[in-house]
């Protein structure tokens, strides 16, 4: 148990570098506060799932160093990961087991398993105990997998697309569940994910990842209200500071250009209209700063 | 420890019912023939030829035993259906230390084969009573060796499986390795072939054949004599050498 | 205590709360002594980032409409009458502002507007 509950940051990575043939986590820096939830963005292959893992000491980084709940993700291993609770897109169950079994297989795996609680959880998600989970529905089996991550005292949840599969009616159940176990201030969770509209609405923090490299990592609030849209004539969009731009979409009718200063930009360029974002399409105009079909 | 057994054996149940299944069938098999020599049609036979008799009660012992052994592996199966549900990736992220994680699957298997061995002995016992004879101790020496056998056979499959994770790799290496062998023997045979023909010798056994061939049993006897009379020393050193091997790949970090 | 936010205003989400409050102890629905849910508690129920609700309560603390306690709560201070009064005297200036400029835009004059002023305050 970690006795020195002092820590500031759920999880600090700094410096994080993987490389791969072909792809490379290049210096990842963020930190999750205590008690927050961040939502950690990005396309498929951005390189959510390389930072997790390794988050979670699955895959050997290196260069770089993370510290989870205060304590090196190395060294104290498997102290952090009594703690620690993974969810998934994907049961990682064998279909033939159940509920019960669950139970009993993880009582003997984390010191403070609660039996009682875990059975609680089962009866308010409707999850049968003896039922396999061959024949869940794919919103019981992420029930299931919530109902083990919370059973054990867990101070950090790290899901990685966790909600991605999932219809809007379950996916807003699970986010409710997420906010109640964010009631106690010494939880946190990252959440790894491409369905912005559910951070929009949950996320304290966000960062985006693309290409291996962080884009944007701070306050979803702020960066909602740092970022809008201009939308304009193409005769308008000669007059704007490309240094003021993120990225432009140029059609026949007009450009919308993506600014990451609002106040300054409503200023300097008030004739234009200016409209708020969200985060889907910040990451959109992000990824898209790269490419070369937008300019 | 526990609960990750339990989850072996719990997997594995299917690979178990039918082994176990057809194992069981085989002893009642058994048991019944051994009951027909002393009280039915059989009598009369197993008075005429007692060692005959004698040989075919041992034989009844190694159908359902060699049937039963087959369920250890199901430990073996279960890494590469593991890998599969992303239960590995999964136990990666418990508290649990690779050890004990590892040390799960050979507790799992190596108690399956010891009630397999225990069974074994305990029903041919049984055959025997009934049958109004004692055990033959080669019997119990062979059952000790086979046993030792399966033991090893066991200690090598788990670290190749673990190391290998995913069945596909393990289909490829097998057909490397089945293309390797089957060239090395194919290329023997035909040596042996040559020789032969050029002899004449090639349709018949010879006394150097005989020979050869006695010296292959005693080949198997003397092994067989050194498992089963050291298998409380091999078993323990296999286990302790394929668990280090195990750990050591299970904790290989992917990249 | 009703809080209500929406997304289709320009108004940021922690201003609106703020807002939304402050009407409340103006309007006297909020008394002194009464006690916030905690942020938490709010951004759980309202679905939204407790860094919003936690800002919404650093700016009410600011303005003097709120006092925090840590491991206690938030709760309503005590308005004196002369800061209300002057609140109220603020927002009637920038109502009147908008009523001058609108006037001056359809060529109304300032006695139309007192004609008007009177008949409404009478009204």
């Amino acid at each position: 148990m970690n006795d020195f509950d002092n820590y500031e940051n759920a999880i600090e990575i700094r410096d994080l570098t993987v490389r791969y043939d072909g792809f490379t986590l290049d210096h990842v820096n963020f930190d999750v506060a205590k008690g927050s939830i961040m939502g950690f963005i990005g396309q498929n292959g951005a390189g959510k799932t390389t930072t997790i893992k390794s988050l979670l000491n699955i895959i050997k980084r290196d260069e770089g160093s993370i510290k989870m709940l205060g304590l090196d993700n190395i060294e104290n291993e498997y102290e952090i990961k009594e703690q620690l609770s993974a969810v998934f897109d994907e049961l990682p169950f064998d279909d033939q087991l159940n509920a019960k079994d669950l139970n009993f297989i993880l009582r003997d795996v984390y010191r403070e398993w609660d039996s009682n609680l875990y059975k609680g959880y089962l009866d308010r998600f409707g999850l049968p105990m003896k039922k396999k989970f061959g024949d869940f529905s794919k919103g019981m089996k992420m029930k299931l997998q919530i109902a083990a991550a919370l059973s054990h005292n867990a101070k950090l949840l790290v899901m990685d697309e966790a909600t991605t599969g999932l219809d809007p009616v379950v996916r807003n159940e699970c986010l409710d569940i997420f906010l109640e176990y964010l009631q106690d201030e010494s939880h946190s969770i990252l959440m790894s994910s491409h369905i912005t509209s559910d951070l929009e609405k949950v996320a304290d923090s966000v960062t985006f990842i693309n290409k291996g490299k962080i884009l944007l990592t701070g306050y979803k609030d702020d960066v909602l209200e740092t970022h809008g849209v201009i939308k304009c004539k193409k005769a308008d969009y000669k007059e704007i500071e490309p240094a003021d731009i993120v990225s432009a979409r140029i059609t026949d009718y007009g450009a919308e250009i993506m600014v990451s200063d609002k106040a300054m930009c409503r200023n300097k360029y008030s004739g234009l209209a200016l409209d708020n974002t969200t985060l889907e399409e910040i990451m959109l105009y992000y990824v898209n700063a790269e490419k070369k079909e937008w300019s | 420890m526990r609960g990750l057994i339990y989850k072996e054996f719990k997997l594995n149940r299917k690979f178990y019912s039918s082994f176990m299944g057809m194992a069981i069938m085989f002893g009642l098999l058994g048991f019944l023939v051994v009951l027909s020599s002393i009280c039915g049609n059989l009598k009369n036979f197993a008075a005429d030829n007692k060692d005959l008799f004698g040989f075919i009660v041992s034989v009844l012992t190694y159908m359902p035993f060699a049937m039963a052994v087959f369920s250890v592996f199901g430990v073996v199966h279960s890494v590469f259906s593991d890998f599969k549900t992303n239960w590995t990736y999964y136990s990666y992220t418990l508290p649990t230390k690779p050890v004990v994680t590892v040390g799960a699957r050979y507790a799992a298997g190596t108690i399956t084969l010891a009630v397999c061995c225990i069974g074994a002995l305990i029903y041919s016992y049984v055959l025997a009573t009934v049958a109004g004879t004692k055990i033959s101790e080669t019997l119990v020496r062979n059952l000790v060796a086979i046993t030792v056998i399966v033991f090893l056979v066991l200690a090598f499959c788990l670290p190749v499986a673990i190391g290998l994770k995913d069945i596909k790799k393990l289909g490829l290496v097998g057909m490397i390795a089945f293309i390797v062998l089957t060239v090395v023997e194919g290329i023997d045979m035909i040596k042996i072939v040559d020789e032969r023909s050029k002899d004449g010798t090639l349709s018949t056994y010879t006394a150097e054949d005989e020979a050869a061939g006695e010296l292959m049993e005693q080949k198997i006897f003397a092994v067989r004599d050194i498992l089963a009379d050291y298998w409380f020393v091999i078993i323990p050193v296999v286990l302790i050498i394929s668990l280090l091997i195990s750990v050591k790949l299970y904790q290989r970090r992917e990249k | 205590m009703d809080i209500i936010i929406t997304n289709s205003s320009d108004e940021p989400i922690y201003s609106q709360i703020t807002s939304q409050i402050k009407a409340q102890i103006m309007s006297g629905e909020l008394k002194e002594g009464d006690a916030l849910p905690s942020m938490r508690t709010l951004a759980q129920q309202l679905r939204i980032s407790v860094i919003t609700t936690k800002r919404a309560y650093e700016d009410l603390e600011r303005d003097g409409y709120i006092e925090s306690y840590t491991g206690r709560g938030s709760f309503i201070k005590g308005q004196n009458k002369e800061f209300l009064r002057e609140e109220n005297l603020r927002k009637i200036e920038k109502s009147l502002m908008d009523a001058v400029e609108t006037a001056k835009v359809s060529d109304v004059s300032v006695d139309e507007l007192k004609e008007m002023l009177d008949l409404l305050y009478e009204g």
